[in-house]
């Protein structure tokens, strides 16, 4: 994440509007992007997100996290340093076919009573480099 | 929780809705891969903090080869209080009445290893060892079924030739 001024930083934003329920979005990502570098995920309410939280991650038809992945599994706290709050995924990701797609899911939890949420996934890619 | 370059992740659910189940399930693996490169185990099985029953043992899981029957991961599943606000920043107040500092916090991350696929299954068995209702040293009793254990998978793909 050294240099910010080349990373896109693009995102799709899920409503979890009732409980217990599947929510899909996608997006595509810039024509620019040379290939993909990691994800992250927020809420505006964090609670919801950790407690209820599981997905399914898909970009470029290529499953990343799988359905059922729990949410808490990719929440970072305040206490990382900025530049770490990015969840790699191993590999630089060509973004092909540009689709992201993310299948959210509710589920019902003691500790969370449900109220209507956002769900955020960024995605972060790097420009092409057309001098090289 | 980084994801290892060229894997794929693979999860098994298992739910618990008796007192000391035991659950044999086979777990498929993926025809693409060469090995497993992480595990991780997540139990859904929460506490408020009042019951002060974090850490405590709620079963035990084991996987094995299919053929030849040697188990090689074996893990607790673990009580957890399950609260959230561990992942944020916390304040330390300036009046701390004992001069010692703790601090609760848990680590998700994977169990590397490099397990050879040689077999397109492996045995799982779960086992509970939780009572049905846990009590804690005041006498309150807390409901622990039905709860969900998943064990994530993270394989190591075969190159493409």
């Amino acid at each position: 994440m050294a240099y910010r001024s080349k990373i896109i930083k693009e995102s799709v934003e899920v409503v979890v509007s009732a409980p217990d329920q599947i929510f899909k979005q996608s997006f595509e990502v810039d024509k620019h992007a040379g290939k993909i570098l990691g994800i992250s995920l927020i809420s505006d309410y964090d609670e919801l997100l950790y407690y209820r939280g599981s997905q399914k991650i898909k970009i470029n038809e290529m499953e990343v996290f799988p359905e059922g992945y729990e949410s808490k599994l990719l929440m970072q706290g305040l206490n990382v340093s900025v530049n770490d709050r990015i969840i790699k995924l191993g590999e630089d990701i060509l973004p092909g076919n540009r689709k992201v797609e993310i299948d959210y899911k509710d589920t019902t939890h003691g500790s969370a009573p449900f109220t209507p949420y956002k769900v955020k996934l960024y995605v972060y890619s790097e420009v092409i480099d057309n001098q090289s | 929780m980084e994801r290892a370059a060229n894997s794929i992740i693979k999860l098994k659910t298992v739910y618990v809705t008796k007192t000391l189940q035991k659950i044999n399930f086979q777990f498929r693996h993926p025809e693409n891969v060469k090995s497993i490169t992480g595990l991780l185990l997540s139990c859904n099985l929460f506490l408020e903090k009042r019951f002060n029953g974090m850490g405590k043992q709620v079963g035990t899981l084991a996987l094995s080869n299919s053929q030849k029957g040697d188990v090689f991961y074996s893990q607790v599943a673990k009580l957890d209080d399950n609260d959230y606000r561990q992942y944020l920043e916390r304040v330390i107040y300036p009046t701390i009445v004992k001069r010692n500092l703790s601090q609760w916090g848990k680590q998700y991350t994977w169990f590397k290893t490099n397990i050879p696929i040689q077999h397109a299954m492996m045995d799982c068995y779960y086992e509970d060892t939780i009572s049905k209702k846990y009590f804690n040293d005041l006498g309150e009793v807390l409901p622990t079924l039905p709860y969900e254990v998943i064990l994530y998978v993270q394989y190591d793909l075969k190159q493409e030739k």
